[in-house]
Order: structure tokens, then C-alpha cells, then sequence
């Protein structure tokens, strides 16, 4: 909304500069965006007076005007014709810009030069076309600038207004908010409407509303004679500050007083409406009607129209037909001033796809008490402009009865919800000077607040409390501090992610945050096969693009995104996770999706930082698996087993699966071959995902209770077997416990070998035995008869040998 | 006999001064001290002296050895550290060159953002609440006091599931589920989350970003208290010199509503960032509207509060001078490596 300042005052005699009403505005929630000296793009334009006219020597289409400034003369080529001297006229010199930004340099035209340029009202932006040089008025001073000439020297405060204040679309109700700010009172325009003799309104015209609900007030008049032509100046000046172009007299009125009253208007050719009918009703299924743009359309039931007796003429509130359209031609015009349902309004300009001035303030929702009153301005100035005459009798179809909204008014409530100590009077004067009006009730004793009819935000108390806050000054409200009893914590669910996020950066891998959301490409990337569990997600019913249509049911799209990003920047050693939701539909319709919290992450290129001491060794498996061990034990999650197991993204050799109490947690394993190309990944990448719900039950919450330190000396012992190669690790660790009972302390599998002597299908595996004894020293004896009976078991049943 | 031992004593000194190594001087030690050392010999001869003469002669041996003893330590001392010396110096390393460093990772930027304005929360009493991304439309429109065509849904341009279900335009919603969970109790939350909007990415703009939603509901609240909280706030997290600012503003579950916006680093002599104003627009902030109340049990009569909402990227960008939101998605390695 582009604000006049010049125009506002008019309304209210604001003594603030532009700028300092604009910092007023906007501390009372009316946000100025910026201010626009308006004049300025007219600097360098300034009047001068033709001494001479000439033709031009050499070029039988171009005159040589003398023209004399304030402070000299110049010497002008011009093609118009319509100058003699004596004539005053705006020139821009060399340096000056106009209004379109052209920058006016010396031009040299068949030998002579032309110091400046003559200048139209087109091309002052003032018309849309205009026949030759604006000749100005012959009292024009010379030394005056030309933008206060032509009322230009203006400022425009650009407001951005939040939709509760779309009141203030409308100078007027714009005004008086300026009247409550600044202490000052609003002088509204006085009119009245000069009506003809003779023929009333309703000989003239039939209007029928068969659409009330899309429709509650609709009113018109009917002016005749008219005399479309250009507007006066002041009128297009005061349209160009409001950022709209003049068009012609009638237009240019109907435009103002829109602005002027947030009401928009619509005039039609009354004799080009069909039997002189005006019907408001719902489009018919397929009805076209050719837009002013001159577009054809194609309307449907529930869509607004304005129609004559056969076809519709106008879609209500938003763009009226080519064919009823005012023309220099009209005579006669039917006036629409209305009140239309904002939702039908804003919905039809939305599947029509047309956002037109009009369309934008029905669709904010307006005020109906207004239709009535704008249609008599619009009137009034149009006999007092001579425009046209106004026939007697207004059409004023008002289905809606009038509502007035009351809200009782307790100032201590209001006192008590802002954390003021306001006076009565106070808070009174603040409403009196915003327009609203008090009833008493003598019954109750209550009083209420009436706020004004475009005032639609305020409906409650709260509303009140507002306005009081905001007059007084939202900043001279005293701050304070509302008591606690409550202490703020986390839940232990959100301390545990906040420890994975500890221990992971302890660990090396930085933390990423990717997007929830893929497009149906990525399953195929991912090597998810059709009919995976995986597949199964919750889709959006417009995709926002082909890459974002369905919410994640893994985390390994952004990590393989991350890795391939980084790696196609030549960064090919990288460890992140991220720690975010997936999503799962439930069987159940219009059941929200289950949205577990997951961990995920990936390990790729050298395990160390590359440096000139460093391993080159590049990451495997049990990197991966190892990290999980450790994260998983710092976590103090108890029961973990990891079983070979399988993943569509993952090699189907090198995955295994976590496993709690029965229950899958989650995978770590190398990247499948096949995605890995698919994501241009060249370095090895490890993956793993946990689903951290499934992980929580896991989780030892008791307070740690320490286990006293041993008081005697252990046994050590190493054991390295020759055995098959399918007889897992933790096959023999049990045997160990099962034969070391009690006297066993620890067992680590120290070292893994296959090749060499080792025979095929056979490997050797090779452990480090502590045995220790809480109450007494162990015996070496004791040790041996043990270790005997491992290894006899141990061949008996795996077929192990003791490795020499 | 006598001056035979000293010429001994004599000899022997200028050899322990001459011994350059541990092995040379053990050599010397053998010689005088050994089983057929100078030394030793003269001790066995003393046997064979006159009983006048033993005491004297054996006491000028035990002299000598003890003055060759001594010596012989003190050399020892002296090589062991000229030898431990020239050991290191042959040790030496280069401890200019660079260390062999374990590597830790890089926490996200977003996500310190996010831990930091928590833990301000927290010590004013505030506990973290969580919701679901994926919500109905109830809480994410109608329960805020936005019902089907008001006109502030234009303002969320949203991503459907279903008619009733979408992606979670704020973290508002939350504020809803809260209070019908906590009713009767007061309320004291915060709420970050992901929210998500039909935008297209550009520099200033993403689909999916996170906001921090705060709530607070007792008995007696005030517009006073919603000012004195965030001015704590503020000034913990962006310095105690900043100053604060509402703005009268416009949301539907609030009423009534203030932007708040923090004073710039530039102290209002205008910079890029201010846009020249001198402020910076940081939260949206009101006291809960009563229909948001009502329609969550809370009688507005009883009870009353105030609610806020702040986005954690604007607020990142702002504080690490990052002029791209999507450096936050992408994840770039030589982005996330200058966080710590």
C-alpha cells in the first residue's frame, strides 16, 4: 500500500515529517517498509517559457524553439507542433532523468544541437498518451521546480500491512489511526450528491441479486451524460503517488475513491447491458466472458458474476467484460458499489488466476457499511468534475443485517492482562480518538466499546487490550518476570540424543542435517526393490518437486547425498551422522505416520586424518561395527547382539544387523557396489542406521553402582586355535565362560589369521585369557586344569587344534 | 710401601679423569680393584707385614680405596650424563612438524543454534516439548485460531498429505497439544522443530527449516511478562548491551501481538544487515489469543499467557554472518568444518 503523505494530509494535519510518521506507523503495528521521496524523480525537470518557434533548417519535420529558463536560455529541437511562444512548458536539461529512468543528454539533430528536451505529459508519466508538449499554466513561475508545479513534490510511505489492518487500504481509516497517534483530529471529506430531475434510477435499470450469500450488499447508482475524457492533474497525481496509472476521468474517480475509501467500484456501459439488467448470480457451468484483458474465460458455478440479461458482464469483485466496458462512447454508466463474500472472491481470483487490485481488498474482507458511501463520493465528485449527471435514487440491496459488535469493557481486565495500571479515562480517550463509540447499559451497569464498522479485527477483549498497548506504546509497558514453580529439564529421551551427539563428535563424525523428503528416484538409487517395506511412505498430495513428493523412511539419502556432495569436491574422507525422524504411514486411514527417531551415519575414505605420520589404512567393516560397539556401550545399552544380516543398499557379504531382546535396532554394513556408483562414490563408505525408539528400552537407566577393584593378582593366559571357519568367535568365548565359571575374568580375541599354513576353510583365531578370583589368589594348577579342559572341549566340539 | 701407594693413587686419579666411556671406566675399576687388581694386591700382601706396621699400611689402603672409590662414582656420574646427552641429541625429533590428531567431528551449526537458545530456555524454567512434523490440520490451522479461508493461510502455502493431514507449517501446533496435555498445570515450554512450506530454495528461502516455539500459560500472566522473558532471552544470547524493541504485529493465535526486533551490532549508524533501520526482527511474540485458550480448555478468565516463535536459521545467518540458508542443507565439509 503506497501512501500519499501529501493526500493524507488533506485528511489529518499531520505536522510530523515523513519520516518520523513513518516510525510512528510503525511502532503502532503498521509497518512502513520505506518512504519514497516521490518529487525526487522529477529532479532536474524545470518550466520554462517559448520565446521562439522555427522550423528547422535542414529537416522539414523538426522545430527550433528558444526557450527561456530562470536563469538563461536554451535552444530545443522538437517534432510538436502545438507550441507558440509566449507558451510555458516543462523541459528537462541535459542530466535530468525522467520518470522512466531515460537520461536526458545533448542531441545533435541534422546540425543543430538540442540543449534538452521538451517534455509531454506521457512522458512525465501523467498520461497515457498525450498529443504533444504539456503546455502549462501561464502563471507558472519560473524559478519554481516542477515537481511543486505539477503537485508532485510529494512522499510516498510504502506500508506493508499484517491482514488483520487491511482496513487501512482506505486513506480514510489510514487516517484516522494517524489522528489517534498524533493527537490530531480527521477532517473527513464532506460531499453531497447533486441528483437530476426526472427519471429515477429504477426506470432506468432492474438489478436482481439471486446470489445473496456471495452478495450481501449491493448497491448502485446511475450517472449520465458522460463526458469521458483526461482526468484533472491533481487527481493523477494523487493516483501516481498511489502507484496507479491515470487512465481516463471516470476510471481515474472510480480508482480514487476506492483508495480513498477502501471501497472498489465498477462502472459499467448501461446500454451495453442487455434489457438494462443487472443480475448478480453464480456463473453458469461453462459460461465464457471475455476479461478487459482480453482474455476469454471459462467460469463455473460458485464464481460470481454480474451478468445482463443474457451473459455475464463482470466476475464480481475481480474483472469486468471487454464488452461492457466504459469507452469514450459511453453516455450513461451503472455504478457498482458492493459487498461481496470474501472467500468466494479470493477463491474465484485464485482458479481464475487473476490478481487484480479490486479482487485483492474484497478477498482481505471489507466493510459493508461502507458500500453506500462510496458510491455517493464517487458520485458527488463526478457532477462537481463534470463529469456526468447523476440520476436520481440509489439501488441499495442489503440482505445482511447490520451487526454491531459490543465488547464490555473492563478496564482492569485489561490492565491485568497487559501488566499496566491505567486509568479508565485513559484507556477511554484511546478509543474515542481510534473512532469507537461507548454504550452504557443502564440495566448492568456494564459498558461496552463499539469499535468502528471497518474496524473487523477487533472482536474480544484481547483486541481491546491491543489497542490500548498499542497507543500507549508497546515499549512503555514495564517488563517483568513471571514467577516459577516449575523447574526446566530435558526428558530423558532428549538427553540421551544430546549424549550420541557427544560421543559421536568425541569420536570424529560430524553432524549433518539433510532434507526429510525425496522424490520416488531415490528407492531406485538406494536399491530397494518394488514391494520393500522401505517404499512404503508418506507421499504429499502436490509433490513440492520431483525431488521432494514423499517423506523419508530411511536417513540414508542424505548421508549418501552428503558423502556424494562432498566426495564431488574432492572430499572423499568423511564421518557424519545425522539424528532425525523418518516417517511410517500406519495401516490406519487418517491415522498420523509414525515418526521413530533415527541415528544414522557413514564413515568413508582414510581412517585418520590425512597427515604426513598418519595410517593411510582406509575404512572397513569393523570400523563401522566398532564405532556402534563403542557408541552403544557409552550409551550403556545392554543385550546388543550384531548377526549377519541384509540390506538393499548394503553388500550382501559385509551387513550386519543389531538385534535387542529379539527386536531388529538397526544395520552397519559396506556400501552396496551398485549404489555406491550410483552416488559416484569412489572411496570405501561404511553405513549404519539405529532406530533409537527400538534402542531406548535397551538402555540401562539404573544409577551406575561401582564394582569394587580386585583385590589379588590375575592369571594370564593367551590360546590360539586352528579351527573351521564357520565356527564364530562367540561360539568359543562362550565355551570359555562356560568352562571358566567363575574364575574366568575377560576374554578378547586378540587376533584373527586364514593363509599361510592355515588350511582352506580353516582360520586361526587367537585370545587373551584373565582369570582372577575376587577372594584369594588363583593358582597357577588351578589355571592349568582348566585351560586343559577348554581345549579338550574346544576339539571335541569344533574340531579346534591348539595352534603351535 | 707407602709412596707406592700413593704413586698408585697418583696413576690411578689420572686414569679415572682420562676414562672417556662407562667401559673404559669399568676397565679401570678392574684394574685396581680386581682379583688380580693393583689394589687388591697390596691387600693380600698385607698379611705378610709386621703386626707394627699392618695397622698403618692397611689403613693408608683403605685411604686409597676409599679416595678411588669415590672418584670412580664421581666419573661414573659425570659419563652416565655426558652419555645420556649424547643419547639424546641423537634422539632429537623434529617438534615442529605437525602432530598426529585424532580426529573429532564438527557439531552443526543449526543445531548449537538450537542447544544454545534451549539451555537459556531451560534455565528459565522451560522444558523441551516435541511434536509431530506430519499433523493434522486441526492443530497446525483450526486450534490457532485459523480457521478453513482465513485469510492468514495464505501466509502458509502448505504441503498436504491428505485433506486433513500435512506438514507442519510452524512448531505452533505444539502449543496446542501441550496445553491438552498439561491442563490443568501451568504450561512452560519450548518447542524446536523442523516446519516445512511450499517455497522454492533460493538464497533466502527453504522448503524445509526449523523453528523454536515457546509457550507459557499461568494464572496471571501479563504482556509485561512476555517482555521481561524475551528481554532475558535477548540479551543472554545476542549481549547484554543489545537493546529490545516490540513492534504491535498480527497473528492469529495471538493477541496481542509484537514483533520483537534486538538493536544492531551496527548501534543504529545503519549497516547491510539492519537494512539501515538500526534493528534486527528476530521473534513473533503475543499474548495467547483467548479462542487458543478456550479451545484448549484453559479458561481465558482463569488463566492467561504468552507464546513466541523464532526461526533458527534467520537466527544462524544473522549470528555466523552465513549469507546462503542452503550452506545449512548441503552440508559442505569446508562449511561444517569452521564450527566447533
Amino acid at each position: 500500500m503506497r501512501v500519499s503523505y501529501k493526500w493524507l494530509r488533506e485528511y489529518v494535519p499531520v505536522e510530523q515529517s515523513p519520516e518520523e510518521l513513518a516510525e510512528l506507523l510503525t511502532m503502532a503495528g503498521l509497518e512502513v517498509d520505506s518512504v519514497i521521496d516521490f518529487g525526487a524523480a522529477y529532479l532536474g525537470l524545470r518550466p520554462g517559457q517559448v520565446i521562439s518557434v522555427e522550423p528547422h533548417p535542414r529537416a522539414a519535420q523538426l522545430l527550433v524553439c528558444k526557450i527561456r529558463l530562470s536563469d538563461g536560455e536554451v535552444t530545443v529541437v522538437t517534432a510538436a507542433t502545438n507550441l507558440k511562444a509566449g507558451d510555458k512548458v516543462p523541459i528537462a536539461l541535459p542530466g535530468a532523468a525522467l520518470p522512466d529512468g531515460k537520461v536526458i543528454q545533448p542531441a545533435e539533430f541534422q546540425g543543430i544541437v538540442s540543449q534538452g528536451m521538451l517534455c509531454s505529459e506521457e512522458e512525465l508519466g501523467l498520461a497515457r498518451k498525450s498529443g504533444g508538449i504539456m503546455v502549462l499554466p501561464s502563471d507558472t513561475d519560473l524559478k519554481a521546480d516542477l515537481a511543486t508545479i505539477l503537485g508532485l513534490d510529494d512522499h510516498v510511505l510504502v506500508l506493508e500491512l499484517t491482514p488483520n489492518r487491511a482496513d487501512c487500504y482506505g486513506m480514510l481509516n489510514l487516517a484516522w489511526e494517524v489522528a489517534a497517534l498524533t493527537g490530531t483530529r480527521v477532517n473527513l471529506p464532506a460531499f453531497s450528491v447533486q441528483e437530476e430531475q426526472g427519471q429515477s434510477i429504477h426506470d432506468l435499470v432492474t438489478v436482481e441479486v439471486e446470489a445473496p450469500e456471495l452478495a450481501p450488499r449491493y448497491a448502485g447508482r446511475i450517472l449520465i451524460n458522460v463526458k469521458v475524457g483526461e482526468s484533472p492533474l491533481w487527481l493523477k497525481t494523487r493516483l501516481l503517488a498511489a502507484g496507479m496509472r491515470p487512465i481516463n476521468n471516470l476510471v481515474d474517480l472510480t480508482n480514487y475513491v476506492m483508495l480513498e475509501f477502501n471501497q472498489p467500484l465498477h462502472a459499467f456501459d448501461l446500454n451495453r447491458m442487455k434489457d438494462r439488467k443487472v443480475v448478480v448470480r453464480s456463473a453458469r457451468p461453462g459460461e465464457l466472458i471475455q476479461t478487459l484483458d482480453g482474455e476469454e474465460r471459462k467460469l463455473k458455478p460458485g464464481q460470481l458474476v454480474i451478468a445482463d440479461a443474457e451473459q455475464p458482464q463482470c466476475i464480481a469483485g475481480v474483472m469486468g467484460a471487454f464488452d461492457s466496458e466504459v469507452t469514450a462512447a459511453t453516455d450513461s454508466i451503472f455504478l457498482e458499489s458492493a459487498y461481496f463474500a470474501p472467500v468466494s472472491i479470493r477463491r474465484t481470483a485464485q482458479e481464475l488466476a487473476i490478481r487484480s487490485e479490486a479482487a485483492i481488498r474484497f478477498g482481505k474482507g471489507l466493510d459493508p457499511e461502507t458500500v453506500p458511501l462510496a458510491l455517493d463520493r464517487v458520485a458527488s465528485l463526478a457532477h462537481q468534475l463534470n463529469i456526468a449527471q447523476v440520476v436520481k435514487g440509489v439501488i441499495d440491496c442489503n440482505s445482511q443485517p447490520r451487526v454491531v459488535r459490543k465488547i464490555w469493557f473492563r478496564p482492569e481486565r485489561i490492565n491485568a492482562l497487559l501488566g499496566t495500571r491505567l486509568e479508565r479515562d485513559y484507556m477511554v480517550d484511546i478509543f474515542q480518538r481510534l473512532n469507537f463509540k461507548t454504550e452504557e447499559d443502564a440495566a448492568t451497569g456494564k459498558t461496552y466499546l463499539v469499535p468502528p464498522s471497518y474496524r473487523l479485527d477487533i472482536e474480544n477483549e484481547a483486541d481491546l487490550a491491543e489497542e490500548v498497548a498499542r497507543l500507549y506504546g508497546y515499549n512503555n509497558i514495564p517488563a517483568t518476570y513471571p514467577a516459577a514453580q516449575i523447574i526446566g529439564r530435558l526428558t530423558p529421551e532428549q538427553e540421551f540424543s544430546g549424549q550420541i551427539r557427544k560421543i559421536l563428535l568425541g569420536l570424529g563424525l560430524s553432524e549433518i542435517i539433510t532434507y526429510s523428503f525425496h522424490g520416488e528416484k531415490m528407492f531406485d538409487r538406494l536399491n530397494i526393490p518394488a514391494g520393500h517395506e522401505l517404499r512404503q511412505a508418506v507421499r504429499m498430495k502436490i509433490p513440492l518437486s520431483e525431488e521432494g513428493s514423499m517423506m523419508r523412511t530411511t536417513l540414508l539419502p542424505g548421508v549418501l547425498e552428503t558423502l556424494s556432495y562432498n566426495a564431488s569436491r574432492n572430499h572423499h574422507d568423511l564421518q557424519v551422522f545425522e539424528l532425525a525422524h523418518v516417517y511410517h504411514p500406519t495401516d490406519q486411514d487418517g491415522e498420523l505416520p509414525n515418526e521413530p527417531l533415527c541415528l544414522a551415519g557413514g564413515l568413508s575414505g582414510r581412517v585418520s586424518e590425512p597427515g604426513w605420520n598418519q595410517s593411510e589404512r582406509e575404512v572397513d567393516f569393523y570400523d563401522g561395527k566398532g564405532l556402534l560397539e563403542t557408541l552403544l556401550a557409552h550409551l550403556r545399552v545392554e543385550g546388543v547382539s550384531f548377526r549377519r544380516g541384509e540390506h538393499p543398499a548394503l553388500h550382501p557379504g559385509r551387513t550386519a544387523v543389531l538385534e535387542v531382546a529379539g527386536r531388529q535396532v538397526g544395520f552397519v554394513g559396506e556400501i552396496h557396489p551398485t549404489v555406491k556408483k550410483e552416488f559416484n562414490l569412489t572411496a570405501p563408505v561404511i553405513l549404519f542406521e539405529l532406530n533409537l525408539e527400538v534402542l531406548w528400552p535397551a538402555v540401562n537407566k539404573e544409577v551406575i553402582q561401582v564394582v569394587p577393584l580386585p583385590k589379588f593378582p590375575p592369571v594370564l593366559r593367551d590360546l590360539a586355535f586352528i579351527l573351521p571357519e564357520n565356527i564364530k568367535a562367540e561360539a568359543l568365548a562362550n565355551l570359555f565362560t562356560e568352562i571358566g565359571g567363575e574364575k574366568l575374568e575377560a576374554v578378547n580375541l586378540f587376533d584373527v589369521y586364514q593363509g599361510g599354513n592355515i588350511p582352506n576353510g580353516y582360520r586361526s583365531l587367537a585370545f587373551a585369557l584373565t582369570f582372577r578370583l575376587p577372594d584369594r589368589t588363583l593358582q597357577d594348577e588351578e589355571v592349568n586344569t582348566i585351560m586343559e579342559a577348554i581345549i579338550k572341549a574346544a576339539a571335541e566340539r569344533f574340531g579346534a587344534q591348539l595352534r603351535g | 710401601m707407602q709412596d707406592e701407594l700413593k704413586n698408585i693413587q697418583e696413576q690411578a686419579l689420572k686414569e679415572i679423569q682420562a676414562a672417556a666411556s662407562s667401559g673404559e671406566l669399568a676397565e679401570i675399576r678392574l684394574k685396581y680393584f680386581g682379583k688380580k687388581g693393583l689394589v687388591t694386591k697390596y691387600s693380600r700382601a698385607l698379611g705378610t707385614l709386621s703386626a707394627e706396621e699392618r695397622p698403618q699400611v692397611g689403613k693408608a689402603i683403605n685411604e686409597l680405596r676409599q679416595a678411588l672409590e669415590t672418584e670412580l662414582k664421581l666419573r661414573q656420574a659425570e659419563l652416565e650424563r655426558l652419555e645420556a646427552a649424547a643419547r639424546f641429541e641423537q634422539e632429537k625429533i623434529d617438534v615442529e612438524l605437525p602432530g598426529r590428531r585424532p580426529r573429532r567431528g564438527h557439531p552443526h551449526p543449526l543445531q548449537l543454534i538450537i542447544d544454545e537458545i534451549t539451555m537459556t530456555f531451560l534455565g528459565m524454567g522451560f522444558s523441551v516439548v516435541e511434536g509431530p512434523e506430519v499433523e493434522y490440520d486441526y492443530y497446525n490451522f483450526e486450534a490457532l485460531n485459523i480457521p478453513p479461508e482465513h485469510p492468514a493461510r495464505e501466509m502458509h502455502d502448505s504441503l498436504y498429505i491428505t485433506d486433513n493431514i500435512l506438514l507442519r507449517t510452524h512448531t505452533s501446533p505444539v502449543q496446542i497439544r501441550a496445553m491438552e496435555k498439561l491442563y490443568p498445570n501451568p504450561v512452560r515450554i519450548i518447542v524446536p522443530g523442523r516446519v516445512y512450506r511450499r517455497d522454492a530454495l533460493d538464497a533466502t528461502h527453504s522448503p524445509l527449516f526449523h523453528q523454536i516455539e515457546g509457550l507459557l500459560v499461568d494464572r496471571g500472566i501479563t504482556f509485561g511478562d512476555l517482555k521481561g522473558v524475551l528481554t532475558v532471552f535477548v540479551k543472554k544470547f545476542f549481549g547484554e548491551d543489545r537493546q529490545v524493541r516490540l513492534r504491535p504485529s498480527f497473528f492469529p493465535f495471538t493477541e496481542p501481538s509484537a514483533e520483537v526486533d534486538v538493536s544492531c551490532v551496527c548501534q543504529g549508524k545503519g549497516c547491510r544487515i539492519c537494512k539501515n533501520t538500526g534493528w534486527i526482527e528476530i521473534l513473533g511474540s503475543g499474548s495467547v489469543h483467548p479462542k487458543v485458550l478456550a479451545m484448549a480448555n484453559y479458561d481465558p478468565e482463569v488463566y492467561s499467557g504468552f507464546a513466541f516463535g523464532m526461526g533458527v536459521e534467520r537466527i544462524a545467518m544473522l549470528r555466523y554472518g552465513v549469507t546462503d540458508i542452503r550452506h545449512f542443507y548441503e552440508n559442505d565439509f569446508r562449511f561444517l568444518s569452521q564450527f566447533y
